[in-house]
């Protein structure tokens, strides 16, 4: 029982790392991105490789390198948004995806094929041979750390404050001008290494890459994390990353179809469209919200900025 | 030295350097099949940008489910019969449910969220929603392994000349080209075509109108899913039929529709033939493997030289 909760957690932990990032280019950008899976798979491949091959399994250099690849293949892909937006973007992202696969499938002599690659030896720091999932946990924590930080200090900078203030009026948005736009690429960017530093420290717990499991169906995935979350804020990534990566486990202990866990997820977007346009976290805010009302004697209430535009 | 230069230079050096060369008449049909082949694909990639780009272009929902909703339909056929002359028969009932499930999409999800005030973003996460939950609902009923569907008397191949062509070849391309200028001559004559125009170019207006409005749209998401069924059909009948045929095809309908110009017939029709082509010929010399890596490059330059795609509704409306 207590490994099933702790590979619970390195899962939701992983995919917290993955998807942080995107909440802030999903809620405040107004762009989804279907895109994810591939750059995440990018750096799975990128400690798969470097491992398999015995160039090393330290963490410290792979997770630099997986930066480095997945920050420059962001940027290119993160370009197009300085002339596509909205739906163009969404069809752009889902070609990306395709070919970032495809190419990483088709290129048999680094990816191994469409089996991939597997039986590495296990990641280490400094020599420290990272083994049990105890010590995986110890090492995901910091990271997320590190990522929360980077989050933080990209809403406080003074374009991140124009973006938060600008995430509900699109024409604002295109009127933001070049420097604007240079931001939400480089939110991208950033949302984009962390995905790719996640895909190293995925494949590093699993001992397995295989090009499939990064398909269009996983960025969905991802991005479902961020919506049923909610994107607006800073926890909602994390509920989401919680429910939806340990649903699985959970539908496994009551025998239930594997299929369920596409119905589930189907079905929670659907009740976020209709009900809660700003996701689980979304809700504890806007109920914190009427608690602060009704607490206080009756004043205009003051508008919470949310991807529904109304609420 | 023919060998070594890139297809096209091939074929000139070809025409130009052997003219009483006996290959010179194997390699040109060689071409004008791989040419043939490339635009029976187009045509039905074609169909499946046709629904895509009426839906779309007339409502500006994202239908991201549109490939699923589609291949609900056609899950519902292979139940019914997928061999022999009663096949035909169910592909007649597989046109009607799909029309019945195009309007169902609409009046049970789209027009609510509509009606709800939802933005255009949040109309796409419960499209997201639909599609994700057919993707896993269809596999779990039916089974996850491919089911063939193939009709002998549509793929018992004939020759014209030197050319391979199948009944099923002529009915993409013959019933692509008729359902497009059909399409287009109902929207540009018709009172259905004047009161769809009406709404997609002045919103307010579509609203004076009322439930007349939700009507039109309905029969709009009926039609666009008809044809799209039409399209996919004809795509399965020459391969098999398996639950993850929805998410390339939304794909590559997204994809011609916006390569195209939103809202231009024409424009996502030459795209759609270009794609058939370019497939066709990267899988003959290249490789299967990167045919389609190859024509999704193609899309993405295409789109960020051209991002209101080949022919801009904007300034002239096709639609």
């Amino acid at each position: 029982m207590i490994y099933i909760i702790q590979t619970i957690v390195i899962y939701s932990l992983t995919y917290s790392i993955a998807v942080m990032g995107l909440s802030l280019v999903v809620g405040y950008s107004q762009i989804f991105v279907l895109s994810q899976a591939a750059v995440f798979g990018v750096g799975s491949f990128t400690y798969a490789v470097m491992s398999s091959r015995n160039i090393t399994s330290d963490l410290l250099i792979v997770i630099p390198v997986a930066i480095v690849i997945g920050g420059l293949l962001s940027l290119v892909t993160g370009l197009p948004l300085f002339r596509l937006g909205g739906d163009y973007y969404i069809v752009a992202s889902l070609a990306f995806q395709y070919v970032i696969i495809q190419g990483l499938v088709n290129w048999t002599s680094v990816s191994g094929g469409p089996p991939g690659l597997f039986g590495f030896s296990s990641p280490s720091i400094l020599g420290w041979n990272i083994n049990s999932n105890m010590d995986f946990i110890y090492v995901l924590v910091p990271i997320l750390v590190l990522a929360l930080g980077s989050l933080l200090w990209v809403r406080r900078m003074p374009y991140g404050r124009a973006l938060v203030a600008m995430a509900d009026d699109e024409a604002a948005l295109a009127a933001g001008g070049v420097k604007a736009d240079s931001l939400r690429v480089g939110v991208f960017v950033l949302a984009g290494t962390l995905a790719a530093v996640a895909g190293v420290l995925f494949t590093s717990f699993l001992n397995v890459a295989s090009p499939g499991d990064y398909g269009i169906s996983e960025s969905i995935l991802m991005i479902s994390m961020v919506l049923v979350g909610g994107s607006r804020s800073l926890i909602g990534p994390f509920i989401g990353a919680l429910f939806l990566s340990s649903l699985p486990y959970w539908l496994n202990l009551v025998n239930w179809s594997v299929y369920m866990t596409g119905v589930v997820t189907g079905v929670l977007l659907l009740l976020v469209a209709f009900f809660l346009p700003d996701g689980v976290a979304g809700l504890a805010t806007s109920w914190a919200h009427r608690r602060r009302i009704h607490g206080q004697s009756r004043q205009a209430p003051s508008v919470e900025p949310s991807l529904g535009g109304q609420s | 030295m023919r060998l070594s230069t890139a297809p096209i230079s091939r074929l000139v050096s070809t025409l130009v350097d052997s003219h009483d060369h006996p290959q010179r008449k194997v390699i040109e049909v060689y071409y004008l099949q791989v040419l043939i082949n490339g635009l029976v694909t187009g045509s039905i990639y074609g169909l499946a940008a046709l629904g895509f780009n009426l839906i779309y272009g007339t409502t500006k929902i994202f239908h991201v489910a549109y490939g699923s909703v589609i291949m609900v339909a056609l899950y519902l056929v292979t139940s019914i019969s997928l061999t022999g002359s009663t096949a035909y028969w169910a592909v007649g009932a597989g046109l009607l449910i799909s029309l019945a499930l195009g309007a169902l999409v609409y009046a049970i999800l789209y027009a609510p969220l509509e009606k709800l005030g939802r933005p255009r973003p949040i109309i796409f996460i419960a499209s997201l929603g639909l599609a994700t939950l057919i993707e896993a609902v269809i596999p779990w009923i039916y089974s996850p392994q491919p089911l063939s569907f193939y009709l002998p008397s549509l793929n018992t191949v004939f020759f014209v000349g030197h050319i391979a062509i199948s009944p099923l070849d002529v009915a993409a391309v013959v019933g692509s080209l008729v359902l497009s200028l059909a399409l287009w001559a109902i929207i540009k004559w018709s009172k259905f075509g004047r009161q769809l125009r009406a709404i997609t170019s002045n919103v307010e207006l579509g609203s004076v109108m009322g439930a007349r409005r939700g009507l039109i749209l309905g029969s709009v998401f009926a039609i666009g899913t008809a044809i799209g069924f039409i399209g996919l059909t004809m795509q399965t009948m020459s391969s098999s039929v398996t639950p993850v045929i929805d998410v390339s095809y939304t794909l590559i309908a997204a994809m011609i529709v916006l390569g195209g110009g939103a809202g231009s017939l024409v424009g996502s029709y030459v795209v759609a033939l270009a794609w058939g082509v370019i497939q066709n010929g990267a899988t003959l010399w290249v490789s299967a493997d990167w045919a389609s890596v190859i024509v999704y490059v193609a899309f993405l330059v295409l789109i960020l030289i051209r991002p209101v795609g080949l022919v801009s509704s904007i300034s002239k409306r096709t639609l």
